[in-house]
């Protein structure tokens, strides 16, 4: 056989070989080769479900996606506002409670003092013997709370206790109302205040260099203040006017305790110009007064005039420097009254000032006896004087303290039974004051 | 004399002697006051203590009202006040150290209107402006800008510029109940800044980041101007003030002289003031 017959006989064997083989394939396994592509298909179907289920999914949270950050935003701001719109609301109503609290000021004074006295003075007309008799103490000399209420420019109110000497008394009760109309900036007040007359006594004790006030404001003017309507003005820049009607007997007396015996009322007129570092003052006071309740006891009249001086100045470097200085001439009893006082201020620096004053009170300068009152439990004298050295200190912001030395010289007219000696007699208490203040 | 006692004498005469000493002893310079013029105030102080060393200055703000305080009780050497003392600022200051106090004036301001740089509205008369602080002008729409609600920002009561503001833009009225007070002018122009339909005021050197409004007067319409605020044509000009307890001496006299001088108020002008020559 030739090579190519060879060939072809192979070939036709090989092909027999293969569909036989084909054949008997087909033949041995005909449903494995169908399952296997069932099974491919499901597995492919079931992976395009798959698929498509993420497909979907994954939209749905696409969406989802889209959609959240806004409503979050959204719901993230208006919970913002609606806090924010409590918060401010509780705000203005904190503001509001605050302005109202605003509008009430708060202040006051303690002052705490230990005095130590050389008492040289005769107690009492009706036994009138030298009692020597040095003592020493400590106590709380005032003890003051201030509220004043502004609850507009056109009004004030103020109430204003002590605590002081363990009792509580009113000091200070008024009404204010000031016209909003005109430049003169009239205001009129009712109530117990401060009688409007000279510098003494309208000065508060927390910011005066001495202990206490002249003789002359607290023979004259007892407690400082009373009851009755007063009309403050101030027709040119730096003149001011007060004009008041008052009872006429101060918050201290004893025997009128809150009303007037006398039907006209007392009057008191003040004028005082400040230049700057000058200011002077006029006052005048005219009234009718009692001292007794009993119905026909006789009225009589009461009057004062005085003049005031203030000076102030700062010598370098030391400080400041004040010069005060008061005299009133009035009848009393129907005797003339008279007294004064001059005080002169040092600081120095910022902390530390001294004081010293000089007054007197006669309560009868045309005579030197006091003959009218000899009847009276309590002996007055011819004349009072006192001397008065003060330092004081700032502690810090609020508090000061003070050191007084005070010599009080009483002069007096003795009869001869009392004193054989001499029917003329001085006598003299020295005091020392030790006082601690907080202001606020 | 009756006080036989000389112990007690000596005592006194100690205790005078050691006081004088603890009061005349060195101390830093403290200024306070003012927040208008905090910022010059700091800058003053950096700048004197660098020409000056060994003088410590300490500089804080708190409002006029605060500062006046202080100097009346003793706890500031200087006291900055964007407003003129009151009356009865003044007779606590004479009761206590028996003078008039000095007031100087240190640097000149106009007290500024302050509106967000958004909003449309370039000027404003007094009256429009005191409508706006009564409460009785509400809406931008009134005055010629969005049909928005107005944003009122202004100063607590112890501040300078707020009582200035009153008794100048105000004449005297009451502000309005919904104003925000904020505790210093750069809080009102940080608030304005932000908020578009909000006004404030303020002195004029914090006016940045916001719009100046110019005030409409009869004689024309103004803005804070160095020739303005001179001329007084613009109608909030204010002087800002220095106080002290007493006359100027030692190292404060010389820093007051200082910031008065040529170079004191050049200072006055990088801040954003105008000079007081």
């Amino acid at each position: 056989m030739s090579k190519v017959k060879v060939m072809i006989f192979s070939l036709a064997v090989m092909m027999a070989c293969q569909t036989a083989f084909a054949q008997r394939s087909r033949t041995a396994k005909p449903d494995t080769a169908v399952i296997n592509l069932q099974q491919r298909m499901e597995a492919l179907t079931s992976q395009v479900n798959s698929l498509g289920q993420e497909l979907s999914s994954a939209k749905d949270q696409l969406n989802k996606q889209e959609q959240t950050p806004v409503q979050v935003v959204e719901e993230k701001v208006s919970a913002a506002h609606d806090k924010l719109a409590g918060m401010e609301e509780r705000m203005l109503t904190a503001e509001s409670d605050i302005g109202g609290l605003k509008k009430l000021k708060v202040s006051g004074y303690i002052q705490t003092r230990f005095e130590y006295v050389n008492h040289d003075k005769i107690d009492s007309a009706a036994n009138s013997v030298d009692t020597k008799a040095d003592s020493s103490w400590f106590y709380v000399r005032r003890g003051r709370i201030k509220f004043v209420y502004t609850p507009s420019a056109t009004s004030q109110y103020c109430i204003y206790p002590d605590f002081s000497k363990n009792t509580v008394t009113l000091k200070e009760a008024w009404i204010t109302l000031s016209e909003p109309w005109t430049a003169m900036k009239f205001n009129l007040t009712m109530g117990q205040m401060n009688w409007p007359f000279g510098v003494e006594i309208e000065r508060s004790s927390s910011v005066r260099e001495v202990p206490e006030r002249s003789t002359m404001s607290g023979a004259l003017f007892k407690g400082e203040r009373d009851r009755g309507v007063k009309l403050n003005f101030t027709p040119v820049k730096n003149l001011g006017v007060d004009l008041g009607v008052y009872n006429g007997y101060g918050v201290d007396n004893s025997t009128f305790t809150w009303f007037d015996p006398t039907k006209p009322k007392d009057v008191v007129g003040r004028v005082r110009y400040d230049f700057g570092l000058v200011a002077l003052s006029g006052s005048w006071y005219e009234g009718r007064e009692k001292f007794s309740s009993s119905k026909d006891s006789a009225d009589h009249y009461k009057g004062r005039m005085g003049g005031a001086l203030e000076f102030y100045h700062q010598f370098l470097p030391v400080g400041g420097t004040g010069l005060l200085a008061e005299v009133v001439k009035g009848e009393s009893r129907e005797k003339e009254v008279m007294g004064l006082y001059v005080m002169g201020i040092q600081n120095i620096g910022d902390k530390l000032g001294l004081a010293f004053r000089v007054d007197s009170y006669d309560p009868n300068i045309s005579s030197d006896t006091t003959t009218f009152n000899t009847t009276a439990a309590a002996l007055e004298y011819d004349q009072t004087s006192n001397i008065s050295l003060a330092v004081n200190y700032w502690w810090d912001a609020a508090v000061r303290l003070t050191l007084a030395v005070d010599r009080t010289l009483y002069h007096t007219n003795m009869t001869l039974a009392q004193n054989p000696d001499s029917q003329y007699k001085t006598y003299q208490d020295d005091k020392i004051t030790a006082q601690m203040q907080i202001k606020f | 004399m009756k006080f036989k006692n000389i112990r007690f004498w000596a005592s006194l005469a100690l205790v005078v002697i050691l006081t004088c000493s603890f009061v005349m002893a060195g101390k830093a310079i403290t200024i306070k006051g003012s927040d208008t013029l905090l910022m010059l105030g700091q800058r003053w102080a950096e700048l004197y203590m660098q020409k000056n060393p060994g003088v410590v200055i300490q500089v804080t703000g708190g409002g006029s009202g605060v500062g006046i305080a202080a100097l009346i009780n003793g706890s500031t050497d200087i006291c900055q006040a964007s407003r003129s003392m009151k009356d009865s600022e003044k007779k606590k200051l004479r009761e206590r150290y028996f003078n008039m106090g000095t007031e100087i004036p240190v640097a000149k301001d106009g007290v500024t209107i302050y509106v967000n740089e958004k909003n449309p509205v370039d000027e404003l008369t007094l009256d429009q402006i005191r409508d706006i602080y009564t409460g009785k002008t509400t809406n931008w729409s009134q005055l010629g800008g969005s049909d928005a609600k107005i944003i009122v920002y202004g100063r607590e009561n112890s501040s300078g510029t707020y009582v200035f503001f009153r008794e100048s833009a105000m004449k005297n009225a009451d502000y309005t109940s919904s104003m925000q007070s904020l505790p210093g002018t750069a809080a009102v122009v940080n608030a304005v800044a932000k908020d578009k339909f909000g006004i404030g005021y303020g002195g004029a050197a914090y006016a940045k980041g916001v719009k100046e409004v110019a005030i409409k007067t009869a004689k024309g319409s103004f803005r804070p101007t160095a020739e303005t605020v001179k001329s007084g044509q613009y109608p909030l000009a204010r002087d800002l003030y220095w106080y002290l307890r007493g006359k100027p001496s030692g190292e404060i006299k010389k820093m007051v002289a200082w910031v008065l001088s040529p170079e004191g108020q050049e200072v006055v002008k990088k801040v954003g003031y105008f000079t007081v020559k």
